[in-house]
């Protein structure tokens, strides 16, 4: 019986008598007996089995390699061991020992069928490489041209990044040529600035006095009516707050649902800034005070300290003390801080539009080549399921849909990644800082992008609770090593299944 | 910074604010339910009573012989000298089971009416047999006629070669099971029976300490909530036909541990009541339950084992109607022997359901397993399962769309990770239509379940009995009478709420109801194509209404045959995967056995479906108490049981969701699932070293398939636990009665311990005998009764493997059950400390009913000093099945506990006879390649 069944292995190989099923013909030589009919296990040469023990459907060797043709091993994780399939026509592939005889033609690896050799339970998997090789070339073929096509977009985008760049460098020099400009103006202003301060405290501080007392009781005033309001805000909020923590989520009660989703959603994105506190009124005294002692006449260091001062000062003239009468107005003779302001501005302004040059185009934030910065004003929409998308590639992503409209999460950085199965490079693009989700996390979301000489939103989907995920076409998705690839990742399994 | 820290604090009072824990409020206590108040009431009132003069006698009787039954009336006494007629019936059933039915003649023979014109059925509810039990019960045969006692007070016959007796006395009522002359079930002992005769509602309950306004409202009596129902939620819910509970108690002398009566999330030995809550049966839809409770869950099993050494006892209360069980152990002297030294521990238990007659069958054998086998010859024996359906079952609350579910299959196979079903929650459906896909999401359901078939997986989709108003499904409903009516005279269709919104529930008591139900599951409809590999989930069937009281339908509500749902409430949930199991039968022509998973159940759903226990959660307490859940539903003939692995709300730990699995493998029902609100943990999530060993785990329970699908065989033909507990596998051994943490699979000889500690690296396992146990891995010996350290681990799974046992496994890996079918076999033959060993293998299609027209093998392998032997049964038929099975082989024998130390062993099978080689190694030796058929006899002769 034992016997009977070496013999079965052997006769249903269509290779010579001294082929072992399963090898290629490179590693056919791997194979070969010892002068005592013996052979030692490739990754276990210490381990000495007779030669018949190959493919006897028993597992000796601790890395598989006795049974590359059969099954026997098929519990050895990532062995180095695998089922050669010869697919003559098409493209020789290996295949994991465990998808030997058990049942399923295993195309997308073995087109020639020859995985399921003993045709267990009856299974028959003819050879189909002839007709998966000539749909495997011709969307080959397709695909390549298709990849063609992407890389000439994604070379325009490339260009137009580029072209932003030299701009910016350009723009970078003129500015740095103004604000050297600015800077000598600047000192002639505040050096007339400063001579204008000394008349200007004794008014100052008169007006101090006289306009807090007024605004110290319509400030005592406006506290009472705002401590009213935040303690109905409060009270409402305590009820509210009950009714989460005690509605029974199980009642579809749609009132009380979309009350609590409501609330939730609220509170999340309360802005915490406009939290009603009391303030001592004391504070107001302090304020005075504070404002009287301030050394207006001295030049201050800093010279937006003086600025501020003087923006203090009139913001109270205009908007708190009236117009005081008009023999100390004219007394007062103002410097002209506006030009000060607008000089300063500009200087700062400059400034920032240089580092930010600077920093775009150092770095990889916007991706290789900054290639993002020729979609700095790219937005692609589509309707993806029950929600339109608006992606934004340099800005933001919205879900909109069902009466709202929700921050998914605004752009972040550009990350690539080399995928494990395919070994091939990979866009993604991360979107962080999206509305709060209730009990949850911020949402963002994460764009992987595949090649394509168009823009279209493929595919979200919401793996977790506020996490999406795009599968975004477009041609920053495209590589040149692709085109290695292509052949590789043409599901043949798909051709063989579906379409023959 | 006082504004900001103050926000701070408001906001995390937010977060912290939706706790999880049970809405106990939702549901009653005793004391808020009517008939469990006043049943309570009246126990203690009688009890509290030394001259308490019973009220209940037999007035009238006579003996059918043929038929194996007494017949007659107990008559019931009232304040005013007239009695109550109530007609009983005693009769002996096969496999010892004795049936006790009391009726009330005034309800048999529609003399009471309900007022307000309700066309409700007026008759006390009768049917709950009828779906329990799996056919017409057969009779028994008396082992000596029937005779009077000398006194006329009594009456006694004798069952099962004369082993055990039933005495019926007059008066007061008592039935009596003894076994010889000692009595082991005992029913109205106490006299707490009490059937809450109809009566016209009175104006006032009775005033303590005076005479009661009524006569017929007796001194222990109280009218609590007897007209009305006073609980929050339940105020509109009306009580047509006022009082009519039915109370029974029945003692088990010398019975210290009594089992069963699920659903609760609590000891596998139940507790004594008398200081809190009863054990409640009334299926809802308990939202994150408790732990170490006896509030009711989604399904009820009135269904109680008695165990102690040498005897064991049934008690099975046929009632759907909302009921409660107090339990009291008691210490006493044993009879006819006064010393101290003799105390004994008695329980003492009272049952109470609202409505109904009282059905009570009583089943007495010598061992756990016997009064499992008498229980399943009444309700019937679970189901064999398709052998894919014991695989792992990979779920999430939800797989959003056809990548998503195609993505999580493909990374199953990526890290090798054998699984057979994966499932989809309500998501799928459009707008929670039942019936329907949101095309968005899955544009093409059928391609996607052709695909899955490909590598021989299946899907299971949900179809739950609410049905959303205003689509075809529940329209014709409506219009066709098949939906559950509200409790007004019009008979119109109750609506209430559930995830569709406002909805209808479908009537499946309605027999009306199976055809237009099988339309909905055939071949060719938009909702499942041609597809071969769909199942079904039915979930939500307690019913589960979000509006309503309890969090299920009104007991007012009306089903089929006028019946309120009050009467059938415990067995909705059954006729429902009930409907579902025969159109799915129907879907394949009769030619597959279906695969149902439902929430709710009753006595008898073990025919049709498997359960698991509901929403629980992941936390360690959650994992610890899914085994004495499960280890209950096995006592209860339920043992296709599962829970979910990883626990459904929140998220596990990595090392809990490892230990879970490494626990969850051994569920009879394999099923990992997860809330919508959880974060995705898929096996591949987590990452290394936890991926590595939840394979491992996942692996395990594949290359035991064989053993878990034998157990099922099992638990089909004898009703022996798939998981079991140790006092099935030693009876006689009172230490193993509470435990629950450890148990065998099935006859296998396997002995887990899951670890359910944090942080645990050892544990101790309990030996039940002196019996030799191997550990699994390593066939290292522990011996001797007791605890024993056993390693654990993260990566260890304490498993022990009995001497004298015969393990068949598959070792192989692939990617689905489906695909090892012709794998060969490897065995591990344990040697016991006789140098013998014994087991089995079935084997048939693992699809189809032909193994009842004896397609299948049984394989019974013996081991002696001398060598090893098989006998197959069915071996020479020429059936299909079988002869596929040639080619089948049996790859490698493990023999422990062996001295053997030649190098070749003697093979012979079908005549002919060669020589297999011997490998000595760790503890073991190996006998390779012998290169035996697995369908046909063989010897290995040392």
């Amino acid at each position: 019986m034992k016997l009977a069944s070496i013999v079965t292995v052997a006769s249903a190989t269509s290779f010579a008598s001294a082929t072992i099923l399963g090898v290629s013909p490179e590693d056919q030589h791997k194979y070969q007996p010892d002068a005592n009919n013996q052979w030692r296990c490739l990754g276990n040469p210490e381990i000495i089995l007779t030669y018949d023990q190959i493919n006897d459907d028993f597992c000796d060797c601790p890395d598989g390699s006795d049974e590359p043709g059969t099954a026997a091993c098929a519990s050895i994780l990532r062995s180095p061991t695998r089922f050669y399939c010869a697919n003559v026509g098409h493209i020789p592939r290996y295949i994991e020992n465990h998808k030997v005889n058990d049942g399923v033609c295993d195309y997308e690896l073995c087109c020639d069928g020859s995985d399921e050799w003993q045709g267990v339970g009856g299974v028959q998997c003819p050879n189909k490489c002839a007709e998966i090789h000539e749909k495997y070339v011709a969307t080959k073929e397709w695909r390549e041209a298709a990849l063609s096509l992407g890389l000439v977009e994604k070379s325009k985008l490339v260009q137009t990044a580029a072209d932003k760049k030299a701009r910016g460098t350009k723009e970078v020099a003129k500015l740095r040529t103004e604000m050297a400009q600015k800077a000598s103006r600047l000192d002639e202003l505040e050096e007339q600035y400063r001579q204008a301060q000394s008349n200007i405290k004794a008014v100052y501080n008169n007006a101090v006095s006289e306009r807090m007392s007024l605004v110290k009781g319509e400030y005592a005033a406006q506290q009472e009516r705002m401590s009213v309001v935040s303690q109905q805000a409060a009270y409402l909020e305590e009820i509210l707050a009950k009714l989460i923590e005690n509605y029974n989520p199980n009642f579809n009660d749609l009132s009380v649902k979309e009350a609590v989703q409501n609330f939730q959603d609220y509170t999340v994105n309360k802005d915490t800034s406009f939290q009603a506190e009391p303030v001592d009124l004391h504070l107001m005294d302090v304020l005075e005070e504070s404002l009287k002692e301030i050394d207006i006449e001295q030049p201050a260091k800093s010279l937006s300290l003086v600025g501020y001062i003087h923006n203090v000062y009139r913001d109270f003239v205009t908007s708190f003390l009236g117009t005081p009468n008009g023999g100390q107005e004219t007394m007062v003779v103002m410097p002209d801080t506006q030009e000060i302001e607008a000089v300063k501005k500009d200087i700062a302004s400059a400034e920032l539009k240089i580092s930010s040059h600077l920093k775009e185009y150092e770095g990889e934030s916007f991706g290789e080549d900054g290639i993002l910065h020729a979609l700095s004003e790219k937005c692609i929409t589509n309707k993806v399921g029950e929600y339109d998308y608006d992606l934004c590639f340099t800005g933001s992503i919205h879900q909109k849909g069902h009466g709202s409209n929700v921050a998914i999460g605004t752009f972040d950085r550009v990350v690539y990644e080399t995928n494990n199965e395919t070994s091939e490079k990979e866009m993604k693009i991360f979107y962080e800082d999206g509305a709060q989700c209730w009990n949850g996390p911020r949402r963002r979301g994460v764009v992987s992008v595949t090649c394509s000489n168009e823009f279209e939103i493929v595919s979200v989907t919401e793996p977790e609770k506020c996490e999406y995920h795009f599968n975004v076409k477009s041609p920053l998705g495209c590589f040149e090593e692709q085109l290695a690839m292509i052949g590789e990742k043409i599901d043949v399994g798909k051709i063989a299944h579906d379409e023959l | 910074m006082r504004i900001r820290a103050h926000s701070l604090l408001l906001l995390v009072l937010f977060f912290v604010a939706p706790t999880w824990q049970v809405k106990s409020e939702l549901f009653k206590t005793c004391d808020q339910s009517g008939f469990c108040h006043r049943n309570r009431h009246f126990a203690l009132q009688v009890a509290a009573q030394s001259n308490y003069i019973p009220k209940y006698a037999v007035s009238l009787f006579e003996i059918d012989e043929p038929r194996a039954a007494i017949t007659g009336v107990v008559e019931k006494s009232l304040n005013d000298a007239t009695t109550v007629r109530l007609p009983f019936r005693v009769q002996l059933l096969s496999d010892n089971n004795v049936r006790l039915l009391i009726d009330e003649e005034a309800r048999s023979n529609g003399t009471v009416t309900v007022k307000d014109g309700k066309k409700i059925n007026t008759l006390r509810y009768n049917e709950a047999a009828k779906w329990a039990f799996r056919d017409e019960p057969q009779a028994g045969i008396f082992s000596e006629p029937v005779a009077v006692a000398s006194d006329e007070k009594s009456l006694r016959f004798s069952y099962g070669d004369g082993e055990f007796t039933a005495e019926l006395q007059f008066t007061p009522f008592k039935l009596t099971i003894l076994h010889g002359d000692s009595p082991q079930i005992v029913l109205n002992d106490r006299n707490f029976l009490n059937v809450e005769h109809w009566r016209a509602q009175t104006p006032s309950e009775p005033i303590e300490g005076e005479e009661p306004l009524d006569n017929n409202v007796s001194a222990e009596e109280t009218m609590y909530d007897a007209f009305t129902d006073s609980f929050r939620d339940c105020k509109s819910d009306t009580v047509p036909l006022g009082p009519e509970s039915v109370a029974l108690d029945v003692s088990l002398p010398g019975f210290k541990h009594v089992y069963g009566i699920p659903e609760h999330a609590d000891d596998l030995s139940l507790k004594d009541t008398t200081a809190g809550e009863p054990y409640r049966m009334f299926n809802v839809d308990i939202f994150e339950y408790e732990i170490d409770s006896r509030m009711a869950m989604y399904g009820s099993v009135p269904f109680m084992m008695a165990v102690k050494p040498g005897m064991a006892a049934g008690v099975f209360w046929v009632n759907s109607a909302d009921t409660w069980v107090d339990i009291k152990k008691e210490a006493e002297m044993k009879a006819g022997d006064q010393t101290a030294f003799n105390l004994q521990v008695s329980t003492k238990t009272h049952w109470i359901s609202e409505n109904g007659v009282i059905d009570v069958v009583l089943s007495i054998g010598k061992t756990p397993t016997d009064v499992s086998k008498s229980y399943g010859a009444l309700t019937g024996f679970v189901e064999l399962p398709q052998l894919f359906a014991l695989g792992y079952h990979q779920c999430r609350w939800n797989y959003n769309d056809e990548a998503d579910v195609l993505g999580v299959s493909a990374n199953m196979d990526k890290y090798q990770i054998p699984y057979d079903i994966i499932w989809l929650d309500i998501e799928y459906t459009d707008s929670k239509k039942y019936f329907t896909w949101k095309k968005e999401l899955f544009p093409d359901p059928v391609g996607m379940m052709r695909q899955l078939d490909r590598t021989g997986r299946k899907l299971v989709t949900i179809i739950d009995p609410h049905i959303k108003v205003g689509y075809e499904v529940s329209d014709h409903l409506i219009k066709n009478n098949l939906a559950v009516q509200s409790s007004s005279a019009d008979g119109s269709a109750f609506h209430g709420h559930c995830w569709p919104g406002e909805s209808v529930w479908v009537d499946t008591l309605n027999p009306a109801t199976d055809e237009y139900w099988s339309t909905l599951f055939a071949n060719g409809t938009q909702f499942s194509g041609d597809a071969t590999n769909l199942h079904i989930w039915n979930d939500m069937n307690e019913p589960s209404v979000f509006s309503g009281p309890e969090t299920t339908s009104p007991k007012d509500t009306v089903h089929y045959g006028g019946w309120e749902a009050r009467s059938i409430h415990n067995l909705y949930g059954m006729t429902y995967h009930e409907s579902t199991f025969k159109a799915m039968q129907n879907r394949s022509g009769g030619r597959n056995r279906p695969f149902i998973l439902t929430r709710s159940y009753f006595a008898g759903s073990q025919r049709s479906a498997a359960m698991w226990t509901g929403d629980n959660m992941s936390q360690w307490e959650h994992l610890k108490a899914s085994l004495p859940m499960i280890l209950t539903s096995g006592v209860v003939g339920m043992p296709f049981s599962g829970a979910d692995v990883g626990g459904f709300f929140g998220n596990p730990s990595k090392e809990l969701l490892t230990r879970w699995y490494q626990a969850g493998i051994w569920y009879p029902f394999f099923r990992a699932h997860a809330h919508i609100d959880s974060r995705r943990r898929e096996p591949w999530i987590a990452g290394e070293p936890y991926t590595s060993i939840i394979r491992d785990a996942v692996r395990f329970r594949y290359s035991l398939l064989p053993m878990f699908y034998t157990s099922f065989y099992d638990a089909n033909t004898q009703g022996v636990p798939v998981m079991k507990p140790m006092f099935y596998e030693t009876p006689e051994n009172p230490m193993t009665y509470e435990i629950e943490d450890q148990f065998f699979l099935g006859n296998t000889g396997l002995l887990i311990k899951p670890i359910t500690e944090e942080g645990a690296t050892a544990t101790e396992i309990y030996l039940p005998d002196e019996q030799v146990y191997y550990s699994y891995d390593k066939y290292t010996v522990f011996k001797g009764e007791g605890y024993h350290k056993y390693g654990a681990l993260l990566e260890q799974i304490p498993v022990l493997l009995k001497g004298g046992s015969i393990l068949a496994r598959k070792d192989r890996y692939r990617r689905s059950s489906a695909l090892m079918r012709y794998d060969p076999y490897t065995l591990v033959v344990a040697l016991d400390t006789a140098g013998g060993a014994s087991g089995t293998l079935y084997v048939d299609d693992g699809q189809s009913y032909d193994y009842k027209q004896s397609d299948y093998i049984v394989v019974n392998f013996t081991a002696t000093e001398e060598g090893i032997q098989a006998q197959v049964e069915n071996s020479g038929l020429k059936l299909p099945f079988i002869a596929s099975l040639d080619s089948v082989k049996i790859q490698k024998i493990i023999l422990v506990g062996s001295a053997l130390a030649q190098k070749a062993v003697s093979v012979s099978q079908s005549g002919e006879t060669w020589d297999a080689s011997v490998v000595s190694a760790a503890n073991h030796v190996v006998i390779k390649s012998p290169g035996i058929s697995i369908n046909k006899p063989w010897n290995v002769t040392f």
